[in-house]
């Protein structure tokens, strides 16, 4: 009589687990690699207002910040330097380069940063005739230069 | 006198799963937790293509804008047709009042939301001249946000700088 009782005990405990097993090995690949797909880039940059209300910050930067102010014309990017505010444009920091060798004006940002040069805020404007994706180009080079605190665009004004 | 053993055959001993299937649990639910990027709520219609970039987006704001030759998209709700600014801005004042109200009823009032609530993922299309786009931006400074992100595919070159 016992050892039948054993044997109904010993078949009741057994579970199936392959099928949970499968589960667990198929969803945790798939999270891992699902998750590493989703990947977007993006470029932040301020509206205006937002650094007019960093003066108190600005009064405590040194004075030998530069601040330059980038205009892509369409197929064209000229960069001027200014002193701290725009207040004065510096001649040494001027420059002309093409939409499509962006990769120079990379180096011109890097030739600066390597120079030790204290930057400010950049402005970017860009004309109408511009492309979104011209902008983003320019945009992209600008904000790789991590010494670069703030992009503010330069906008429309609106009623 | 010959002693009757008994032989009992040594009982089957089977892998103990129990601390297997409790790692493994563990570790799904930190998967599924950990791993729900913001990122993957950012959905994008085919009217838009995306210009490439290298640069890592750094976050996810609450409120999306997505510019198109046709219409206008709030987190993915037509709300204007192309160039109806005042519809867009309407349509965004609405959500930053009504996400307002909804924080202040959760009694969360702290700067880093209000900081949240100045962020704007913008989504446009890459053919798209400045012509638009600046009236665009400019409007939607005039709105209040003072941080915009402007949203790309990320190139293979990530990483770089």
């Amino acid at each position: 009589m016992k050892k039948i009782d054993r044997k109904k005990i010993d078949e009741e405990i057994n579970l199936n687990l392959v099928p949970m097993m499968d589960l667990f090995v198929g969803l945790i690949p798939f999270l891992l690699i699902a998750a590493a797909f989703t990947k977007f880039g993006g470029v932040d940059v301020q509206a205006p207002s937002n650094t007019a209300n960093q003066t108190h910050q600005e009064q405590k930067k040194p004075s030998d910040e530069v601040w330059f102010e980038v205009s892509v014309d369409q197929d064209k990017i000229e960069v001027q330097g200014f002193s701290k505010d725009f207040e004065k444009p510096l001649e040494n920091l001027k420059a002309e380069f093409s939409v499509e060798k962006v990769a120079q004006f990379e180096a011109y940002l890097q030739g600066l940063a390597s120079k030790n040069t204290k930057f400010g805020p950049v402005l970017f404007h860009a004309t109408s005739p511009t492309t979104y994706e011209q902008g983003i180009s320019v945009l992209t080079v600008i904000r790789s230069e991590k010494t670069i605190p703030d992009i503010v665009l330069a906008m429309g004004v609106t009623e | 006198m010959m002693r009757l053993q008994n032989v009992r055959p040594k009982p089957f001993r089977m892998i103990l799963l129990t601390p297997f299937l409790d790692v493994l649990t563990v570790i799904l639910i930190f998967l599924i937790v950990t791993y729900s990027p913001d990122e993957a709520q950012i959905e994008t219609s085919n009217a838009v293509k995306l210009p490439k970039s290298s640069v890592v987006l750094k976050g996810v704001p609450d409120f999306r804008v997505e510019i198109s030759t046709k219409e206008i998209k709030l987190n993915g709700e037509k709300v204007a047709n192309a160039d109806d600014w005042k519809g867009m801005i309407e349509a965004l004042q609405k959500k930053k009042t009504e996400r307002d109200e909804s924080l202040k009823a959760k009694n969360i009032e702290t700067k880093k939301e209000a900081k949240e609530g100045e962020k704007i993922l913008v989504l446009a299309d890459a053919k798209l001249t400045f012509q638009s786009l600046d009236a665009a931006f400019g409007h939607i400074a005039g709105a209040g946000f003072s941080d915009i992100y402007l949203l790309t595919e990320l190139t293979k070159e990530e990483g770089q700088k």
